[in-house]
């Protein structure tokens, strides 16, 4: 048996144990910081939940309080159309999303719009805004295509009527304090550079993240059921698909926010269209094409986000499906076939449909899952939110502008 | 009784002083042939995450939490041929199992040449090869007192790695059994945490220096790697991928440096023919610098990692007892847009957790080939501790012609 004695250098490597160990713990503790440069700043009460990011502001129209109670306001004052018959109300009705339940909505004149009236929630996050639009990034731009837009003819705001539907809204007593309070530093405020901008902030302001679906993920009581979370599941799932255009936290893969820096702005061709196996969609609405010229954006549109989706039918850019019922079915199709008639065509075989659209096999449960899924991302609080609703019904009912005279 | 304490209390420093070999010693003429299996049962008292991700680090590479059941966890085979006049070659073949992989590798496919002058050995290798900064690193399952790595090398070095770049070390015998080897490695970067790049993007520099003496032998290591990584994603996740968050965490990448500097020691004290008191530990510090990024958010990100872990192992004649602490130290800081998303979406929110793991580890080598391996540990890697229990097989077998 060996006794024990240490060599000197037998030493220091057990010293140098013993110093590593208490290196280690001199060390500190585990940490991470985060430093977002600033970016949060704002002088809004979004009122989001906790953890949700940031919408955009626009450097020139960044959002106020006054702003937002004025945008509200004449979002729903149909003295800001040429005949006082429209108001952004007309097509975007709180009680559905601020979408119409119209297949096509129709303008002050009358005529037909090309395209289903989107609901408006969550518009702050949208990449692009409208259908098929990849130039339009802010609502103010936006904003001037329904109130100044020739064709169609929506609000049907001329060079001819203008100073008129100025006048309108001047001769509002209620206006003069809201404008002011928006717009403190302008001499003559009521102009249309600042009720765009008012508008803007409304509708920018317009947030949900209230749903069942929501409330289930924060840990909040919830009625969010097994089958809404198998329908997830579903959802999520490599066989259905659907999460690669309606993921995320706003389900739509066209999202921004200030926490991004990488935007991405997709439009998809679903295979609702094919005419004569051209790939062809109806000449009245053929979406990215009609703007970019390229061939094979035939049938592109953005996906919408799936957020109060089961009460703001009927669905497609050209709300041609009624129900999700049909919209779920055409999907597991893999496209829509049209027998007969001027579109008739077998979408499934669309030479530009997006990769993803490849149909699947659903059977019944599937689709009371799905569809319950989709259901529980409706924000019943957004949708009856006095933040949102008609501020001249609450504040005095015989005063009311006039609304759309349907 | 027989005495088996180098294949025991020592097999692993044995294990990698022969790898080491084959960049630094002079190797006889002829063929030497190694196997090793280990393969078992793992019991864990919970269920299991299905990624294992530890609060606060990037994890990548072959860094794998435990999996209950039966599975083979090693089995390696190499062949080396050297001739006397100085040039070697090695061929090593093997399986790392894990639920989701166990295919069989080319681990080592190297060539080299030693040039002998007196008391110095200078030796060039290159090929695809297992890194050699570290004796751990390097060291199979099989020849170590526990079947899995030291914490800090699944978290900050993805357990273990194969890369193909060349090697030059430099060895010199010192008077009083000493000797000290020195090395520069430079690598592809196919190994974790760097990737391949179309220059050396990982590297390495080491000293080591041993004493072997009658009753005590010692060691002292210390080594600086680097790594470079552009889009580093998390590999693990390619088959293990969801998409029920606002980002999925498969998308994360990496791109910058890693900086690890390693300091580490043994000592040994053979206090009679049978039994032995081995003494071992490693620090190591970690330096990420670089940008995370996902499809949408970006941010850039310094990490400043510490970790270390301490051995105790008790042999006596055929058994030995072994016990490891392990700990960590996580500090990170994110800026930029999108440094609260990704602190989220990549896993670098810490939430204070220090990883930390307690082992033991019981083995019987009841044969000149075989052991049975008893293990227990308290693994808190994450916030959630887990217990584990495995009961091994290891075979080693070594031929010469």
């Amino acid at each position: 048996m060996g006794g024990f004695s240490m060599h000197p250098v037998e030493c220091g490597s057990a010293a140098l144990l013993l110093a590593a160990s208490l290196l280690l713990s001199a060390c500190g503790q585990s940490e991470t910081t985060l430093d977002e440069g600033g970016i949060n700043v704002t002088a809004f009460d979004w009122q989001l939940p906790s953890g949700t990011p940031l919408p955009l502001e626009p450097d020139d129209n960044p959002m106020t309080t006054t702003s937002f109670a004025l945008g509200r306001h004449l979002f729903y004052d149909a003295r800001l159309s040429s005949n006082g018959t429209r108001s952004c109300s007309s097509c975007h009705v709180q009680a559905l999303g601020f979408s119409d339940g119209r297949v096509r909505a129709t303008g002050a004149t009358g005529d037909s719009l090309a395209r289903n009236s989107q609901a408006l929630l969550n518009v702050a996050y949208n990449a692009t805004l409208t259908w098929a639009n990849f130039s339009l990034t802010e609502l103010e731009q936006q904003a001037r295509i329904p109130l100044f837009g020739e064709s169609p003819v929506e609000h049907g705001i001329t060079d001819e009527n203008r100073e008129q539907v100025l006048q309108r809204l001047r001769d509002e007593p209620r206006y003069t304090d809201l404008f002011v309070a928006a717009f403190p530093s302008d001499a003559d405020p009521v102009n249309f550079t600042n009720i765009i901008a008012a508008l803007g902030s409304f509708v920018r302001g317009m947030v949900s993240f209230d749903s069942e679906f929501d409330r289930f993920q924060r840990g909040e009581p919830s009625t969010y059921s097994a089958a809404a979370e198998r329908g997830r599941q579903l959802f999520n799932g490599e066989e259905l698909e659907c999460f690669h255009c309606h993921g995320g936290y706003n389900f739509s893969d066209s999202t921004v926010d200030r926490n991004m820096s990488f935007v991405s702005r997709p439009f998809h061709n679903t295979g609702l269209y094919n005419i004569g196996g051209t790939g062809d969609f109806p000449e009245d609405s053929q979406g990215l094409i009609e703007l970019t010229g390229d061939p094979s954006d035939m049938g592109k549109f953005r996906a919408p986000t799936l957020r109060n989706i089961a009460v703001t039918a009927p669905y497609m850019h050209d709300g041609s499906m009624a129900s999700l019922d049909e919209v779920l079915a055409f999907y597991a199709a893999g496209g829509r076939v049209i027998e007969s008639g001027p579109y008739a065509g077998d979408g499934r075989f669309s030479p530009f449909k997006d990769g993803f659209i490849n149909g699947f096999t659903m059977s019944e449960q599937n689709k009371q899952d799905l569809i319950a899924f989709l259901e529980s991302l409706t924000d019943e609080t957004f949708n009856t939110d006095p933040r949102f609703s008609n501020p001249w019904l609450e504040e005095n009912a015989d005063a009311a502008p006039a609304q759309e005279a349907e | 009784m027989k005495i088996i304490i180098n294949v025991l209390g020592l097999a692993g420093l044995a294990f990698s002083s022969a790898l080491a070999a084959h960049g630094g010693a002079t190797l006889r003429d002829g063929v030497d042939v190694k196997a090793s299996a280990l393969a078992g049962y793992t019991h864990l008292d919970r269920e299991q995450d299905a990624v294992w991700q530890v609060p606060g680090v990037l994890l990548g590479g072959d860094a794998h939490g435990a999996e209950p059941g039966f599975a083979l966890h090693e089995a390696t085979l190499s062949l080396l041929a050297g001739s006397d006049s100085g040039s070697f070659a090695l061929l090593e073949t093997g399986v790392h199992g894990h639920a989701d992989a166990s295919d069989i590798e080319l681990e080592q496919a190297l060539v080299g040449w030693t040039m002998s002058s007196g008391a110095q050995d200078l030796t060039f290798t290159a090929g695809r090869m297992t890194a050699i900064f570290s004796e751990e690193y390097g060291r199979h399952a099989s020849a170590a007192s526990f079947t899995r790595k030291p914490l800090v090398y699944d978290l900050f070095l993805g357990g273990h790695g194969n890369d193909t770049g060349a090697r030059a070390t430099w060895q010199i015998r010192l008077p009083g059994h000493q000797t000290l080897n020195s090395g520069l490695e430079l690598y592809r970067g196919d190994a974790f945490p760097a990737t391949t790049g179309t220059s050396a993007n990982a590297g390495d520099l080491f000293g080591h220096w041993r004493y072997q003496g009658d009753q005590h032998s010692a060691g002292i290591g210390l080594w600086y790697y680097f790594g470079k990584a552009s889009e580093r994603t998390d590999q693990r996740l390619t088959s293990d991928h969801s998409h029920s968050g606002t980002t999925n965490v498969s998308n994360v990448r990496f791109t910058g440096e890693t900086g690890i500097i390693g300091l580490s020691g043994h000592w040994r004290w053979l206090y009679s023919e049978a039994k032995s008191l081995t003494l071992s530990g490693e620090y190591l510090q970690v330096n990420a610098k670089g940008r995370v990024q996902d499809d949408t958010h970006l941010a850039q990100l310094r990490g400043k990692h510490a970790g270390a872990w301490l051995q105790v192992a008790l042999a006596c004649a055929s058994h030995e007892l072994a016990l490891r602490y392990d700990r960590v130290v996580l500090d990170n800081h994110l800026s930029g847009s999108g440094a609260t998303v990704l602190a989220d979406s990549a896993n670098l929110q810490t939430d204070d957790h220090e990883p930390q793991m307690f082992s033991f580890s019981w083995q019987w080598q009841f044969d000149p080939d075989l052991a049975l391996r008893l293990e227990q540990s308290i693994n808190r890697s994450t916030d959630r501790t887990l217990s584990e229990s495995q009961v091994n097989l290891v075979w080693r077998r070594a031929w010469t012609f």
